[in-house]
């Protein structure tokens, strides 16, 4: 070993090369009662028991990942009641926006995910030395055979009976084939050659670069893999195209006659005092029905008229202003002759009759009624 | 092989002690009187308590039986010395066929499906199947196939202690795998026929594999339990060590975990749907004070197991073992009770003092099948080619 070699290596253990699992198992046994601590064996299988031998603990990889499968646990349920129930709520099925058994599934994947990835993650990093990429028995003359019919006793430097000038005759003994030390460049010269050379960080970058610039050209130019049949591109009929099924037309047509559920006929179209005359509310005044007038009223009125009909809407910039609806004449009109502009519209205001059905129009009138109230009060209201 | 050890205890039959003996004497008499009191009380609510015991003495044989084949199929080696164990278990099967008595005499009082509604589309299309001189072949067949594996399992290791043929070894090896589906699909079409048709309308695929996973859980809690006490009391070779028991330990948490995966299949899909002529079950199971005994099933047959287990050093404590595999045990009676007897009756109440004699009568069932069984052989197949490698194997 030349000098400058000396400078660049620094010896990380010892290994004594045997024939046989029974001898290493003999070897390992004598290393111990020596006083060796922090040993290892290699073996081109797996040696059942040998932990044991060797005094090793459990592995502390279980709890990192039990650590990683909690924490998953815990993100992938509050992401899924965030979205589901918070965010972006959504009925699906009736069933409650935070669905407790719906979303296990993705907890488990997500959990199991997670926690192998760090398990993998962690062994790399913390137990085999990341980032440098390769273990210093890669250096010694005998790991071909240890990966093909030989076993080894390994060493740490860092055993406190370890001494570099010693360890070669400890080891030795009578079933013992060869003995070696284990060398492994100095992290500072590691480091900087081998992690932050040029050609090390030009393979890095090179195969970024090239992988993303692969993946945008075939996107460019393989063409869109769709991953569903989205239903823009499923075969159809378009509404107004003329069709072979039964009445010709893309979209059926109702038949003669029909009405659709809530929305009956209206039979004073044009004379809204004969409504007015005629027409009753007769639906009753209950809580129920007035929270329902009340939220129609809100979605249908209040942009336009205002929170308490008074004209003082939401919509104001370029909307022309919508009358109070609390005018003498308002409040002097029976039920029906609301019912009637409700139905058929004044002024600028349209007719409903298509955007809310005759029930809720009803509804709204009772909840006209109460805002009405609440602004001129009569006296006998007054404790 | 091991002719040197003779006079250690594995190699001779077992020979019960006298306090087991009267324990589960003491057992079988309380379990009587209790059982004559509640049949004085109501005895409709004992016929569907036996259909219980029926069940659950079942799986535990089944379970064991199958514990038998998974070994000669996947050719293990580690689960040798616990064997024999298990084969004595598998006795609880010829066992059970004394106590599906009650279900076969009162199957017109236990299924809807042998006095159809006139005029019930549903049954009528299912009546082919669902008919009582059919429901009486498939439960002779069913037996016939399991006692036939029996017969060829565990005779045949025993024989094998005499006669040291290892030829027995192999022939089991290649039985196996095919006794291995046929019971699959036996225990399958059993729990659709014994227990999923007490609510006739009602059907779930996977209703089979859970009583399948059901008998595995029971037969191999009940297969550790029973090793734990022998190794504890030293009736089992001192090689077998806790590299052994970890094994066990490992496939009782597998099993369990994988009980809840299939259980919990079950449920989602049909909450999910949310379909009354599927969620009818689970509402049985949910209303009448049966709520309370759905949420005890969760807790008791998969968080309290999964927990207990989940440590590498929990499945080499022997002390853990013992009392998780009796605790799933517990469980597994649990589970199949809230399996059944929603589906007969949810009023009087979902566990009262007329349910007491069930775990009387299955510890004294079990302690007399396992004094039967294992007064015949020794308490390991002395003579099985593996029995070496297996005693021998360290993880």
């Amino acid at each position: 070993m030349s000098e400058p070699e000396q400078e660049r290596f620094e010896v990380v253990g010892a290994i004594a090369v045997y024939g046989a699992p029974d001898e290493l198992a003999e070897g390992v046994l004598k290393a111990r009662e020596a006083g060796f601590a922090r040993l290892d064996t290699v073996s081109p299988y797996p040696l059942h028991g040998m932990d044991r031998l060797l005094g090793k603990g459990p592995s502390r990889l279980g709890y990192i990942a039990a650590a990683a499968g909690l924490t998953a646990t815990i993100v992938a349920k509050t992401a899924q009641w965030w979205v589901s129930a918070v965010d972006y709520p959504l009925n699906i099925g009736g069933n409650p926006l935070f669905a407790l058994p719906a979303f296990v599934p993705v907890t488990f994947e997500v959990m199991v995910l997670f926690a192998s990835l760090t398990t993998v993650v962690a062994m790399l990093a913390v137990f085999n030395g990341l980032p440098r990429y390769g273990s210093a028995l890669l250096r010694s003359s005998f790991i071909r055979d240890l990966t093909c019919n030989r076993y080894a006793l390994v060493v740490d430097a860092a055993d406190k009976r370890f001494g570099v000038d010693t360890i070669l005759e400890d080891l030795s003994g009578p079933n013992v084939q060869a003995v070696e030390l284990l060398q492994r460049e100095k992290p500072s010269l590691y480091y900087k050659e081998r992690i932050l050379s040029v050609p090390f960080l030009v393979l890095i970058i090179g195969v970024a670069v090239f992988s993303s610039t692969a993946t945008r050209l075939a996107f460019r130019y393989g063409g869109e893999l769709p991953l569903y049949n989205f239903m823009k591109h499923q075969a159809r009929v378009a509404a107004q195209a003329p069709s072979s099924f039964a009445s010709s037309a893309g979209v059926t047509r109702a038949v003669e006659g029909t009405v659709a559920r809530g929305f009956l006929p209206y039979a004073y179209r044009g004379r809204p005092d004969d409504a007015g005359a005629n027409m009753v509310n007769t639906l009753p005044l209950t809580a129920g029905n007035l929270a329902r007038g009340r939220d129609r009223f809100t979605v249908f009125c209040q942009p336009c008229h205002g929170r308490l009909a008074d004209g003082r809407g939401t919509l104001t910039a370029a909307f022309p202003k919508a009358p109070t609806l609390h005018s003498k004449k308002v409040r002097e009109w029976t039920d029906g002759r609301i019912y009637a502009v409700l139905t058929e519209g004044q002024n600028l205001m349209p007719g409903w009759e298509a955007q809310i059905s005759r029930d809720d129009r009803w509804l709204i009138i009772h909840y006209l009624r109460v805002l009405q109230r609440s602004q001129h009060a009569p006296e006998q209201d007054l404790p | 092989m091991m002719s040197g050890t003779v006079s250690r205890t594995y190699m001779k039959p077992f020979s019960m002690p006298r306090k087991l003996e009267l324990a589960g004497k003491g057992a079988g008499a309380a379990g009587l009187l209790l059982l004559a009191a509640s049949v004085w009380a109501d005895w409709t609510r004992v016929l569907g308590d036996s259909l219980v015991l029926f069940i659950f003495i079942l799986t535990l044989g089944l379970g064991s039986l199958f514990l038998v084949t998974l070994e000669y199929t996947v050719n293990a080696t580690w689960s040798v010395p616990f064997r024999r164990v298990s084969e004595n278990l598998a006795a609880l099967i010829p066992i059970s066929l004394v106590l599906a008595l009650p279900m076969l005499l009162g199957v017109g009082q236990l299924y809807e499906w042998m006095h159809p509604t006139p005029g019930d589309a549903v049954l009528a299309g299912k009546s082919g199947y669902l008919n009582l001189p059919f429901f009486l072949l498939r439960f002779a067949l069913f037996f016939t196939a399991w006692m036939v594996g029996y017969r060829m399992l565990v005779e045949g290791s025993r024989r094998q202690d005499q006669t040291d043929e290892s030829s027995f070894s192999a022939a089991a090896s290649r039985f196996s795998p095919v006794f291995m589906i046929l019971l699959v699909i036996t225990i399958s079409f059993a729990a659709f026929d014994w227990i999923m048709s007490l609510v006739p309308h009602w059907y779930s695929s996977i209703f089979g594999i859970y009583l399948l996973v059901s008998c595995m859980v029971a037969g191999v809690a009940l297969t550790t339990f029973v090793a734990v006490l022998l190794k504890m009391k030293g009736y089992l070779p001192a090689e077998i060590s806790t590299d052994h028991f970890y094994n066990l330990g490992a496939l009782l948490f597998a099993l369990n975990t994988a009980w809840a995966y299939i259980a919990f299949a079950q449920f989602l899909l049909i909450w999910y749907a949310n379909l009354p002529h599927e969620t009818v079950w689970y509402a049985m199971r949910a209303r009448n004070g049966w709520g309370i005994v759905s949420w005890v099933l969760i807790v008791a047959h998969f968080l309290v197991p999964f927990i207990a287990l989940l440590n590498r050093s929990a499945k080499t404590n022997l002390k853990r073992l013992r009392w998780v595999s009796l605790w799933v045990l517990g469980a597994h009676g649990l589970d199949m009770y809230w399996l059944i007897t929603p589906s007969i009756r949810t009023n009087g109440g979902p566990l009262t003092w007329q349910e007491l004699w069930l775990p009387f009568a299955a510890a004294a069932v079990g302690l007399a099948t396992w004094r039967w069984a294992a007064s015949r052989a020794a308490l390991i197949p002395v003579n099985d080619p593996k029995l070496e490698s297996g005693l021998n194997f360290h993880l």
